[in-house]
């Protein structure tokens, strides 16, 4: 059994020209976690995750490492965090694209990817080796259920 | 000097050899290709190995009390910097400062100052830069002025006492000199400097800043107690920071160096820390403690001392002590002047930590111009005064500097050379030239 087999094709994707705006409302229909980028000619560039979208509604110097110990000294603001979001809905997603997640070949073995989630905890791309398109995505849930027999 | 010329390989001279090795690792450090603790520790092996000196002598060279002060500080900070005790500070102040820019760049300045009185300048930075970013953020104020003032306060705040930067530690160690010695010597005209400095930054950047009313009400609404994240930690960290005070005070008194009163206040706040703990989770919080003392700097100074002992036995340093008399002409103003200017410049561009450990037994080698050890009392406090001053002069003259400029980076706010330069070089040479008079008004007429 390879990565082939049980991958989700034709996946949920962002553009590098997409706005964090679009990534929101994708990830908040469909409750996803993490989306692949891809630019125009359908080359996967990086993965844009709900992590990736909180660490732009906290201040910067809060998400380096732990040198910032907690937030719990800031007033409660809904309405700064909802300016925020506001603000932040224009950036194209493109500069924002995250490329250091491992990806997945479509021949790659099925042992080989179940290392790779319990080492990444995410779903991963599944990237073509010769041209560099994405061809699909695969979670730790379509794993699951290709072992298990029984459907996702 | 004679018994080991003869050990020394092919029958070199023990003095060019030693001026040799001394070069190169200097060479090493200055280039930053290879690690410094890495090239310090090489040197002080060819020192050895080549025969320069033995190593019942490299382990006479080893200053077994400033490692100990070091390590100690070390683990003191790693474990009460856990309480958020401050991030309390930073927060405090912006409380304090009303949200006005200009009463927080001068309050965080003096905060920064102080605490770095007591602590390591990179700890300090390292503690309340991030929060000030936060802070700065919150007001939507360039946060550019602030981690500048808070570099030059660091490396200001740190000159004031015997534990503030590591120069201090080396002089005390090796000149005798008490925690109360640098704060009757040191803190005096470390409080002019640091007043003047919040005058000049005021009238740089402090004037013009302007707080919008909403995001200063932002501020006004941070709850400082929050800021503590473990409060039996932060009591168990106060009682053991005041003994240790309690300790340098007192040190004379009770006949005991600063890194025994250290290194005792590590050990016992490590005990109040883990008493409670599970022992597999004692082990465990001990190996995290362990791991944030900078063992990096621990062994650059383990190496750097044997190749100090080395150029000393040589003969380099009492020949250079014998120079620079030659050229002041054996006048003691002249050479403290001297020193403190030539440790200032020197220090804005190397690190100050092995120009220090050169320097001492070059100025130990003076005792007999100046009248014995009391004589050179003004040239230790023109050494510490210069070389720790003088790492404001440019970005890349104390650890501190870059750090702060790291993490500016990586919040994407640009700290170039040339910009921290312009301001930070003239501001430099001011605390030098007050530092000038204060010798001379103090020490020299």
């Amino acid at each position: 059994m390879t990565v082939r087999t049980f991958m989700t094709t034709d996946p949920v994707t962002l553009r590098a020209d997409d706005t964090v705006g679009r990534a929101t409302e994708i990830m908040l229909k469909n409750r996803y976690l993490i989306l692949p980028v891809i630019d125009v000619e359908g080359r996967y560039t990086g993965v844009f995750d709900m992590w990736d979208l909180l660490a732009l509604l906290l201040p910067k110097a809060a998400t380096l490492d732990h040198l910032v110990p907690g937030l719990g000294f800031l007033a409660d603001d809904l309405p700064g965090l909802q300016q925020k979001l506001r603000d932040i809905s224009d950036q194209k997603i493109g500069p924002l694209a995250r490329p250091d997640l491992p990806i997945l070949h479509p021949e790659m073995s099925s042992v080989e990817s179940l290392l790779l989630f319990y080492r990444n905890r995410s779903t991963l791309p599944v990237v073509d080796e010769a041209t560099g398109r994405l061809v699909g995505v695969l979670s730790y849930w379509d794993a699951l259920a290709a072992i298990s027999g029984k459907k996702a | 000097m004679i018994e080991s010329a003869s050990a020394v390989w092919f029958g070199w001279d023990p003095f060019w050899i030693s001026t040799l090795i001394l070069i190169i690792t200097y060479a090493a450090i200055i280039s930053e290709r290879v690690n410094r603790a890495v090239v310090a520790l090489l040197g002080a092996g060819l020192m050895i190995l080549i025969g320069v000196i033995n190593q019942e002598q490299a382990i006479e060279g080893e200053d077994f009390n400033t490692l100990a002060l070091l390590i100690g500080m070390m683990i003191l900070v790693a474990i009460a910097k856990r309480s958020g005790m401050f991030q309390y500070l930073a927060v405090w102040s912006a409380r304090v400062s009303r949200g006005q820019p200009w009463a927080l760049l001068a309050l965080l300045s003096l905060v920064t100052a102080v605490v770095s009185a007591f602590l390591d300048n990179v700890t300090t930075v390292l503690l309340i830069a991030p929060v000030t970013l936060v802070i700065t953020e919150q007001l939507r104020i360039p946060p550019y002025p602030f981690l500048f003032t808070e570099i030059i306060a660091s490396n200001i705040g740190g000159t004031a006492t015997l534990i503030g930067d590591p120069p201090n530690i080396l002089i005390g160690s090796a000149a005798g000199l008490s925690f109360n010695d640098f704060v009757v010597n040191l803190t005096p005209v470390i409080i002019i400097i640091l007043v003047l400095q919040i005058a000049i930054n005021h009238a740089i950047w402090g004037r013009q800043m302007k707080g919008d009313p909403e995001a200063r009400a932002r501020v006004m609404a941070f709850n400082a107690g929050e800021a503590i994240t473990d409060w039996a930690l932060l009591y168990k960290s106060l009682l053991v920071i005041s003994l240790v005070v309690l300790g340098f005070v007192t040190a004379r008194f009770i006949g005991l160096e600063a890194g025994t009163i250290a290194l005792a206040g590590a050990a016992l706040l490590l005990l109040l820390d883990c008493w409670p703990r599970e022992r597999e989770a004692q082990t465990h919080r001990l190996n995290e403690m362990f791991a944030e003392v900078e063992w990096v700097t621990i062994f650059f100074f383990v190496g750097l001392f044997i190749v100090v002992a080395g150029v000393e036995h040589g003969g380099l340093l009492n020949w250079f002590a014998d120079e620079v008399l030659s050229l002041t002409g054996g006048d003691l103003t002249t050479t403290a002047i001297a020193i403190l200017w030539a440790s200032a410049l020197l220090s804005a561009i190397i690190d100050n930590i092995p120009f220090v450990a050169t320097m001492i037994p070059v100025i130990k080698n003076m005792a007999p111009t100046f009248g014995g050890p009391e004589g050179l009392l003004p040239l230790w406090w023109s050494l510490s005064l210069g070389a720790c001053l003088g790492g404001n002069g440019t970005l890349i003259g104390a650890s501190a500097n870059l750090t702060v400029a790291g993490i500016a980076e990586r919040a994407g706010i640009p700290f170039r050379f040339l910009t921290f330069l312009k301001f930070a070089f003239p501001m430099m040479l001011m605390s030098i030239a007050v530092s000038t008079i204060y010798i001379y008004l103090v020490y020299l007429s």
